[in-house]
C-alpha cells in the first residue's frame, strides 16, 4: 500500500497530520537532525507522538539526518538507542557513521536521506548492501527516471510536495561560506533565495534579479504516475510549515490518493491544486518529475512568501446539543465573513458568521487577538481538529 | 605530499612538470573542469605521464543517472583505464558501478561536503578503494584529526575556487531565456554579486551538467601547508578560471616557498584575492532557535 508522509514540526502537527491523512510522520528530535529550528520533539514528545501515531496503526521516523563533524557524535549511540526505546518505526540518515552506529547498536530501521541525492540503481545497490531499508530519491529525477529504478531492491520514497533546493542536496555549502552556518547541520539560510547581481566580464548584464529559488513542488499530476511505478512512500517537504499547511496539504493529498485507488482515475486535478492553494503561499510546478528544467521552473520576480490570510482558527470543542464551537483564534476575523469548515474525513462547508462570543460568554464582532478564545454557533455538525477558513 | 592539478592544454604538460600528476576529465561525466579531452587526448595524456613518471587521475565528479553508465562503460573501454593512477568519483552509484569493474584500487571518493568525520572520510575502506578527499568546508582542526585516523590516502582540495553550489539546471541560459537577453559572454566569465556584500565576486559556471557557483576568494593553503603535510598525501590545485601559467606559477610557490612578490604580482595579473577557506572558520551547528 503506498505511504502519505508528513512532515512535523512538533506534537500538534504531528497529530493534526495523522488525523488529516497521513500514514506517517517524519519529525527531527533535539539532536542529529536537520532543521533545528522545526526540531524541538524531546525524547518524551517523541514517545508521545510515537505512541498516538501506533493507536492509530499509523508510524513516526525521525531524522537524524546531519552530516556530523567529529566534536558532534558524542551521545549518538545513546540517542539512538533512546529512540529505538521511543518506539520509533524508523530512522532517516545521510551520514554512514549514523547508519552503522545505529546497525550495530539498535534494530532500528533505516532510511536514507535525500541528502545523499541517491538517484541510479547502482546507488540503491550500494545503499542496499550497507543495511539501508529505504531510500528518499534525490528530487533531480524525472518519472521516466524513477521508473527504471528497481523498486525490487529496496522501498523507494519520492518528495511529492514543498519546497525545493535549487542545488544537489547535501552538496551545497552556500550557507556555510556566506553565513557559516552550516547547511548539512541544521544551519541553511536558504542563500540561494537571496538577490543576486549577474556579471560577465565584470559587466552587469541586467539589472533584474539573478535567480537561485525554484517554485515549490506540487505533483498533483503525478501522483498516479508513481502508484504505478510502485513508489513505495509519497513524502510532503515542511517541517517548519504551519499547521494549516499541514493539515490542507495531507488532506488533499490523501483524497487524490484514495480517489485514483478507489478509483483507477483522477477525475479532476484542478479540484485538488485549489485546494492545496488554500494553504500554499509559493509558486508551485511539476519539479524534475516532466523534465522540463526550463525558467518556468524558477522564481524570478516573486521571492518572497504572500502572507496568508485565509486560515482563522481551530475547532478546539464542539458541542453536539447546543452546536456550539469552542473556536482558538489564528487570523483575524469579524462578524459577516464567510467561513469554510474545513474537517479531516469530511467535504468542507461554508456558512456566515452570524453570531459570536468571547470567553466571558459576551457577545462580540471581531476576533483580533492570537489564540483568543471565542464560542460560535454553528448551521452543521463539526469535530474536533476541524479548523476555519476565512473565504477570500 | 604529492602535488595534483588539473589541466587546461593538451601542450602545456611539459610546463606543469613540477606536478606529481595531473588531473583530467571530459565534460560528458565531469563537471567543473578546466578543459573537456576526449579519449584519444586522455590516452595521449596517460602516455605522457606514464613516460615522464607523472601519475594521471580521471574526473568523474558529475551526478550519474541510470543512461550515464553505458556511456561512461565505452568510454572507460576506449581510455588506458589500467595506465590511471586513480579515478575521482562524487557519486556512490557510481562507486558502485566501478567496484563491478574491479577497478576499487583506482578509486578516490570525493563527497564534496560529506566527508567531515574520521567514520565518513573512511567509510569505504572496506572496499579497498586508493582513498577519499576530506570535506571542503571543515577546519585545519578537522582534517589534522581525520588525517591521523586516515585508513587509505588522504586528498585536499587545497587550491583554487572551491565550488559551493551545485544544480542540474541550467540556471544562466534560463535567465537569459526568461529576460529574453540576448547575451552571448564569456563562458568562464560570470560572476554573482549578492545585494549586501557589494565586491565580493561569486563566480559561476554553467556547463553541460549543470551550474556551479563558487566562493568569491581563491582557498590558499600557504599559511597552513607544513602541518597539511602531516597528514595529507595529495593535494590538489585546481585552476579553473584561470590558465596553465597560473598552474605553473601556483605549484612552483608550494614546492619551493612562498615569494610574496610573486603571490602580489598574481593577484594583480589575474584580479584575485585570496583567503585561507574553512581551515580558521568554524562553521554552526544549528541545534535550538537562531
Amino acid at each position: 500500500m503506498i505511504e502519505l508522509l508528513a512532515p512535523a514540526g512538533d506534537l500538534e502537527k504531528l497529530k493534526y497530520a495523522l488525523i488529516y491523512g497521513a500514514d506517517a510522520v517524519y519529525i527531527g528530535g533535539n539532536e542529529f537532525s536537520l532543521r533545528a529550528r522545526a526540531s524541538n520533539f524531546t525524547i518524551e514528545t517523541i514517545k508521545e507522538g510515537v505512541k498516538f501515531a501506533h493507536q492509530l496503526g499509523k508510524k513516526v521516523y525521525v531524522t537524524t539526518n546531519i552530516i556530523p563533524h567529529e566534536e558532534d557524535i558524542l551521545g549518538l549511540v545513546e540517542y539512538l538507542k533512546a529512540l529505538e526505546e521511543a518506539n520509533v518505526d524508523a530512522i532517516i540518515c545521510a551520514s554512514p557513521l549514523i547508519i552503522k552506529t545505529a546497525i550495530k547498536h539498535t534494530n532500528l530501521e533505516i532510511h536514507l536521506s535525500t541528502q545523499q541525492s541517491a538517484i541510479n540503481n547502482h546507488a540503491l545497490l550500494f545503499w542496499k548492501d550497507y543495511g539501508v531499508k529505504r531510500v528518499v530519491l534525490g528530487r533531480e529525477l524525472t518519472l521516466d527516471e524513477i521508473n527504471q529504478l528497481s523498486k525490487d531492491l529496496l522501498d523507494i520514497e519520492v518528495f511529492i510536495h514543498g519546497g525545493m533546493c535549487m542545488s544537489f542536496s547535501g552538496r551545497c555549502s552556500l550557507s556555510n561560506t556566506l553565513t557559516n552556518r552550516d547547511a548539512n547541520r541544521g544551519g541553511c539560510a536558504h542563500s540561494c533565495r537571496w538577490q543576486y547581481l549577474l556579471y560577465n566580464n565584470c559587466k552587469l548584464i541586467s539589472e533584474e534579479y539573478f535567480s537561485m529559488s525554484s517554485k515549490d513542488l506540487m505533483a498533483i499530476k503525478a501522483v498516479p504516475k508513481l502508484i504505478d511505478i510502485g513508489v513505495k512512500s509519497l513524502k510532503v517537504e515542511g517541517r517548519m510549515k504551519s499547521l494549516h499547511y499541514i493539515a490542507t496539504v495531507i488532506k488533499t493529498y490523501r483524497m487524490l490518493i484514495d480517489e485514483y485507488l478507489t478509483t483507477g482515475k483522477i477525475k479532476d486535478t484542478t479540484f485538488y491544486e485549489d485546494e492545496i492553494y488554500k494553504a500554499e503561499n509559493r509558486l508551485t510546478d511539476l519539479g524534475y518529475f516532466d523534465g522540463n528544467i526550463g525558467p518556468d521552473k524558477q522564481l524570478y520576480e516573486f521571492l518572497g512568501e504572500r502572507p496568508n490570510q485565509a486560515f482563522i482558527g481551530l475547532v478546539e470543542d464542539y458541542n453536539l446539543e447546543t452546536m456550539v464551537a469552542k473556536i482558538e483564534q489564528r487570523n483575524y476575523f469579524k462578524i459577516g465573513d464567510t467561513i469554510e469548515v474545513f474537517s479531516p474525513n469530511e467535504p468542507n462547508k461554508t456558512f456566515v458568521l452570524d453570531n459570536m462570543l468571547n470567553e466571558d460568554l459576551e457577545e462580540i464582532e471581531v476576533a483580533r487577538h492570537a489564540k483568543q478564545i471565542v464560542y460560535i454557533k454553528l448551521p452543521f455538525n463539526v469535530s474536533k481538529y476541524s479548523m476555519l477558513r476565512k473565504v477570500l | 605530499m604529492k602535488y595534483l592539478i588539473t589541466v587546461h592544454n593538451l601542450n602545456n604538460l611539459e610546463m606543469l612538470n613540477e606536478t606529481d600528476g595531473y588531473i583530467i576529465g571530459n565534460s560528458l561525466f565531469s563537471v567543473r573542469l578546466t578543459n573537456s579531452f576526449t579519449s584519444d587526448e586522455i590516452n595521449t595524456i596517460i602516455d605522457y605521464a606514464k613516460n615522464n613518471h607523472k601519475e594521471v587521475y580521471l574526473l568523474l565528479n558529475k551526478m550519474f543517472y541510470d543512461n550515464d553508465f553505458p556511456l561512461l562503460d565505452k568510454f572507460l573501454n576506449e581510455v588506458k583505464v589500467h595506465d590511471l593512477t586513480g579515478i575521482i568519483a562524487s557519486d556512490l552509484g557510481l562507486i558502485h558501478f566501478l567496484f563491478s569493474k574491479k577497478l576499487n584500487s583506482k578509486i578516490i571518493w570525493q563527497g564534496e561536503t560529506l566527508s567531515t568525520n574520521r567514520f565518513d572520510f573512511n567509510f569505504l575502506e572496506e572496499f579497498k578503494i586508493n582513498g577519499s578527499f576530506v570535506a571542503k568546508e571543515i577546519t585545519l582542526e578537522d582534517i589534522l584529526d581525520i588525517g591521523k585516523h586516515k585508513k587509505y590516502k588522504l586528498y585536499l582540495l587545497g587550491h583554487g575556487y572551491f565550488n559551493m553550489f551545485y544544480s542540474k539546471r541550467k540556471l544562466i541560459s534560463n535567465f537569459k531565456k526568461h529576460y529574453n537577453l540576448d547575451y552571448k559572454g564569456n563562458k568562464f566569465g560570470y560572476h554573482l554579486e549578492e545585494q549586501v556584500r557589494i565586491g565580493e565576486r561569486y563566480p559561476i559556471l554553467e556547463d553541460e551538467n549543470g551550474t556551479h557557483v563558487f566562493r568569491s576568494r581563491v582557498t590558499n593553503s600557504f599559511n597552513v601547508l607544513n602541518e597539511l603535510k602531516e597528514v595529507v598525501d595529495y593535494f590538489v590545485i585546481d585552476t579553473l578560471f584561470k590558465d596553465d601559467i597560473y598552474g605553473k606559477n601556483i605549484l612552483s610557490l608550494y614546492k619551493n616557498g612562498y615569494e610574496k612578490s610573486q603571490v602580489e604580482s598574481i593577484l594583480e595579473i589575474y584580479d584575485e584575492k585570496w583567503d585561507d577557506g574553512f581551515y580558521t572558520t568554524k562553521t554552526v551547528y544549528l541545534k535550538e532557535d537562531l
